[in-house]
């Protein structure tokens, strides 16, 4: 094994860059690349980080030392490319050390520079090995084209989970698995073929999840660890549109709930505490599988005008599933005392954190440019922001790796208008490394890319389907689903539909 | 088999003819092209258009149809296909039948008839053409190899390369015309190659539906454009599916003609062929550029242009748009941007019968896929350049890489001054057919070039009229309202905040936003339409507002106002000469042609 790598990296180092130059000038700074791979921590099985320079400097050489092992990249039109078995091999052999770049350019005047090396730890905590998005224009009324799709992090291939166009161009989304599992995965479609469709034990069947005792099919979901719980939010939504170019978009409720659906017993379940006047929403199951945390702002009345303080607070109640009861709701964090909103909470895998995304109003903060993640330590209850994840864009839509190691955070960084996927590493002890954005073949991939990374989740492995199956359970008649008898809540006012009669 | 050498001359001669007649007589420039997808130099758009049966002639026709926005090369570029679809389809003809040239000449001549009519359809006329050419290539190729005795195996796969380049009607007519040619000629037609087709086209798109693509059920079996699209709509379907069936066609007249070789007159065929021809152009004549679809599509790239007075004068030359029938929402949204634009809106606007009231003044309710790329236009010249955005990027999200989206998104981005995005979608546009020097003017004007088409007066213009100050969006009488609050010199958005009131009978709102300061009107000047508002809210209300004695109304308007008041007691089941005689007043409209009163609404 070992003489077939030095094979690979001799080899690496024939095809490098075998341009000759003299540099004119050492400098003490970090070269600027696109895009920025510098100073992170990086999982051992990611796929190769490409990337170039600005296209008024070319990129002359490239040499990555990795203890003992020097490595030369292949450098062309200002881009470093790495040979995928060469990458491979490289974090192999050295897990947990830490690569140093060396980046040669020359400027527009031809002056040679040699550039400070920047730095990659290549941690052992390896990130799962897929991840699950809608890829969706920068339309907001309107759409075409749209899909869900899966793309290895160990190497650059995408494949679609289910494309539109097979389903008469229906609006998909809110795709999510079960604890990162990809035999378990829900997705709402609407408009054309509406319903809810779910992979549950290896069937795939599409629901009616609107039912008397909730205000609307099941938006926002959140799987139970153990399969086939989902709680969902039920959802008025609307949206406007901000003449302040910066501001862009403002999704917002006028009324929500939370309801529980049961995979196995196909019905739908909610208490009074979860369908009060207030509005519940953005469900998060602890992986204790007890414990459902969830965001709640107070009862809407009037126009609120921009919603500058109307904010969102973080609560939790438990369940029991073998009694099917709820406990008392108990506020975690209350908004006025953060003097914010707080959303999409994600508690990660060990249950000792809740990663939440902190605005300055509402809950839908994708376009919201002051929206940050937080990190909320349930043992300290400290909380605090998270510089390394963050940037003067938005970032939302975050969320856990299966080892919680890793996290993934939709941000619109640097365009303000398209959201990527960033990954960070996280120690376990509320430290995130740098993160950085998620690595294509061609490091020109992002210059024309006018599509947004939608709502990106991590998963262990391939979803086990084809999109022809998909296409076939959405094409299908929607099962309703039961609506537990036990309950009588009118959904809208939070009171007890018996006693309205 | 007889087979003739060709003689190029007749047919350069033809071609010659054709296109003149296309040029000239058709007009192939197709309006609405600049609103559909454009063709893009990538690996990415040649797999997604190929992934599905038909993909491939419909990825070479998007080539194609780049062309249509260019009379000249439209018509040399279509004009060509059509020839040599026509040319393929008879030498199939000859090679199947050895019939006479005559046959040969009719095999010839329908194809380009059909298609003459087919091109009159304003939406989508090209797509098809494509896919019947590869047809009739494959047909011949087909015959070619029918010689060898290993062709049996072949046809098959042909069948099955038919069915994935063409699409599934194309599969089916592949298998007719094995049918057909095996009837008529037996000796020269292999029956375990017929059958074998005839089994290809029975069950493979099924196959293809149930294991192999995740499309739809429609596509696999008998869509003729299976690429989901929103803006294909077929008005002449039957004629496009008609174009399919010639071939088989051809074969049957073959066999007609040599049964008929009793009949003395032998040129029965050629009068057959020049009745066809002559329906054909009557047909397209009859549609050419007099359907107000297309008249709409039409106003739209003039006012792309800011070509303000054809719109005017063409609404002004042909009266009958102006009829009940005729009626189109956008030829009405067009021509009020026009006048608005040329500061006539108070002046004219009632010249055109305004009978989808504040809907065709704004057509964003309701918010369709067509309207997003007009409603941009209308923002960029009232001056609010978020608005005009957001309507671009919807654009371009239902019209991807549409010439008209991706300008619009650009232009709009650089006006904002997000000039790292216009510089995204710079990139991602150069890779359209035909972009180049539209690409290469605004990356100059992004290095600070004043060299460039687009002005910095245009861009300054509308920067100066866009409001600071943030709302919600949405109202468009209200966004209006906000530009006009943010620059009361703006006399584009004062006319359409006027119109708006007005056509939406809001005559107290009207004079509010006169007597109020908020529109600009000279009080001694009143436009035509603004001294009948003023007469006709006098008349119904007794409390009128203070101030509005100081509206000079001339004494012709009262008089006449009062002969209408007169007019409507003493014709009260006589409307029609009401609406004659003041056809051209705000009271018409009040009381006949607002959709409250006459029930029209845009569906």
């Amino acid at each position: 094994m070992k003489s077939y790598l030095y094979f690979l990296l001799l080899l690496s180092l024939l095809v490098a860059c075998s341009s000759s130059f003299d540099v004119s000038d050492e400098v003490n700074y970090k070269p600027v690349i696109y895009p920025d791979y510098t100073d992170i921590v990086i999982p051992v099985n990611i796929a190769p980080l490409n990337f170039k320079v600005d296209g008024k400097t070319d990129l002359l050489a490239v040499e990555v030392k990795a203890g003992a092992d020097v490595v030369s990249l292949k450098c062309r039109k200002g881009k470093a490319v790495w040979n995928n078995r060469q990458w491979r091999s490289l974090l192999n052999a050295h897990v947990g050390d830490t690569l140093f770049y060396t980046v040669t350019m020359s400027d527009s005047a031809g002056k040679v520079v040699q550039f400070a090396p920047f730095w990659q730890v290549v941690s052992p905590d390896s990130i799962d090995s897929h991840i699950a998005y809608r890829l969706i224009n920068t339309g907001y009324v309107l759409w075409d084209k749209m899909g869900i799709y899966e793309r290895c992090l160990e190497n650059f291939n995408q494949k679609p989970i289910i494309e539109n166009q097979s389903v008469d161009i229906a609006c998909m989304n809110c795709h999510s698995f079960s604890a990162q599992n990809p035999n378990t995965m829900l997705l709402h479609t609407r408009k054309f073929n509406g319903g809810t469709t779910i992979l549950y034990d290896g069937k795939l069947q599409k629901f009616n999840t609107k039912t008397n005792i909730s205000m609307s099919a099941g938006v926002y979901p959140s799987w139970n660890p153990n399969g086939y719980l989902i709680a969902m939010s039920t959802n008025l939504i609307s949206q406007q549109f901000h003449n302040d170019y910066g501001k862009r978009i403002y999704v917002s409720d006028s009324k929500s709930d939370i309801v529980l659906l049961n995979v196995k017993t196909q019905t739908l379940t909610t208490c009074p505490q979860l369908s009060t006047k207030d509005l519940e929403n953005l469900p998060a199951w602890a992986p204790d599988g007890r414990t459902l945390y969830y965001t709640s702002a107070p009862e809407r009345k009037g126009d609120k005008g921009y919603d500058v303080g109307y904010w969102y607070s973080l609560l939790r109640i438990t369940y029991d599933e073998a009694t099917n009861s709820w406990g008392t709701a108990d506020t975690v964090l209350r908004a006025k005392d953060l003097g914010g909103s707080i959303t999409f909470p994600k508690v990660s895998p060990n249950g000792r954190y809740i990663a939440f995304t902190f605005a300055n109003r509402g809950y839908f903060t994708p376009f919201n440019r002051e929206a940050d993640i937080y990190l909320l330590d349930l043992h300290t209850m400290q909380i605090a922001p998270q510089p390394n994840v963050n940037s003067d864009c938005s970032e939302s839509n975050h969320g856990w790796s299966h080892n919680g190691h890793w996290l993934v955070v939709g941000s619109k960084w640097p365009d303000g208008v398209f959201t990527k996927p960033y990954f960070a590493h996280f120690d376990g002890n509320g430290n995130f490394s740098k993160r950085f954005l998620l690595p294509q073949e061609d490091p020109d991939f992002y210059d024309d890319f006018t599509l947004n990374y939608n709502n990106t989740d991590f998963i262990t492995g391939e979803v086990p389907t084809t999109p022809i199956q998909w296409r076939d359970a959405i094409k299908a008649d929607p099962i309703p689903v039961k609506a537990d008898p036990s309950v009588d809540i009118d959904a809208l006012s939070g009171a007890t539909m018996k006693a309205e009669k | 088999m007889i087979r003739k050498p060709i003689c190029w001359i007749p047919v350069a001669v033809s071609y010659a003819v054709l296109a003149l007649f296309v040029y000239f007589v058709i007009n192939p420039l197709c309006y609405n092209i600049f609103q559909q997808p454009a063709f893009v130099l990538t690996a990415d758009f040649f797999c997604s258009k190929i992934k599905v049966p038909g993909g491939l002639s419909e990825y070479l026709q998007t080539f194609i149809d780049q062309f249509t926005m260019f009379r000249f090369w439209g018509t040399l570029f279509l004009v060509a296909e059509v020839f040599l679809t026509a040319f393929l389809t008879a030498r199939y003809v000859r090679r199947i039948t050895d019939s006479n040239p005559f046959v040969s000449m009719l095999a010839f001549i329908l194809p380009v008839a059909i298609s003459i009519v087919a091109w009159t359809d304003v939406k989508y006329p090209f797509a098809i053409n494509m896919q019947v050419m590869l047809l009739a290539a494959a047909l011949n190729l087909q015959q070619i190899l029918s010689k060898y005795d290993w062709s049996k195996f072949v046809t098959p796969l042909l069948a099955i390369a038919i069915y994935h380049a063409c699409g599934p009607v194309a599969l089916y007519t592949f298998a007719l015309c094995e049918i057909v040619g095996y009837f008529l000629n037996p000796d020269r037609k292999n029956l375990i190659s017929v059958a074998s087709v005839v089994v290809v086209a029975a069950l493979w798109p099924v196959l293809v539906y149930k294991f192999m693509l995740p499309i739809k059920l429609n596509a696999a079996l008998y869509d003729m454009r299976p690429q989901e699209q929103l803006y294909v709509t077929f008005d002449l379907t039957i004629v496009l599916y008609l174009l399919f069936l010639y071939i088989p066609a051809m074969l049957l007249l073959t066999e007609f003609y040599e049964r008929a070789k009793t009949v003395k007159n032998k040129n029965l065929l050629t009068l057959i062929s020049v009745v066809v021809i002559v329906i054909s152009t009557c047909l397209g004549q009859n549609y050419r550029d007099n359907r107000p679809e297309r008249i709409g599509f039409k106003f739209g790239v003039a006012a792309y242009n800011q070509d303000w007075n054809s719109i005017i004068s063409f609404v002004k030359n042909n009266e009958w748009l102006k009829e009940y029938q005729n009626y189109h929402q956008m030829i009405n949204f067009y021509y009020d941007m026009a006048l608005a634009a040329k500061g006539q809106l108070q002046d004219k606007m009632f010249s055109y019968p305004q009978r989808l009231g504040i809907n065709a003044l704004f057509v964003d309710e309701p918010l369709a896929t067509v309207v997003c790329q007009p409603m941009t236009v209308l923002w960029n010249n009232i001056g609010f350049a978020t608005n005009a955005l957001h309507y671009a990027f919807e654009s371009q999200t239902t019209y991807e890489n549409s010439h008209y989206a991706m300008k619009d998104v650009i232009d709009n981005l650089l006006i904002i001054g997000d000039y790292n995005n216009a510089q995204k979608y710079l990139e991602k546009y150069s890779k359209v057919m035909l972009s180049k020097k539209y690409v290469d003017d605004r990356i100059k004007y992004l290095y600070g070039s004043h060299d460039t088409e687009f002005k910095s007066e245009y861009v300054n213009g509308i920067r100066k009229n866009h409001p600071r100050k943030d709302f919600y969006m949405g109202n468009s009488q209200y966004d209006v309202l906000e530009i006009v609050l943010a620059n009361k010199d703006n006399t584009m958005a004062s006319q359409y905040l006027l119109a708006s009131t007005l056509l939406q009978n809001d005559l107290e709102l009207f004079l509010s936003l006169i007597l109020e300061g908020y529109c600009k009107v000279n009080y001694n000047g009143l436009p035509r339409a603004y001294q009948e508002a003023v007469v006709l809210y006098k008349s119904i209300n007794k409390n009128v507002m203070p101030g509005i004695e100081k509206l000079h109304i001339q004494s012709y308007v009262i008089d006449q106002f009062k002969l209408f008041q007169k007019d409507i007691s003493q014709n009260r089941n006589n409307t029609r000469y009401i609406k004659e005689k003041y056809a051209n007043t705000y009271w018409k409209y009040y009381f006949f042609d607002n959709p409250k009163v006459s029930g029209i609404y845009f569906e």
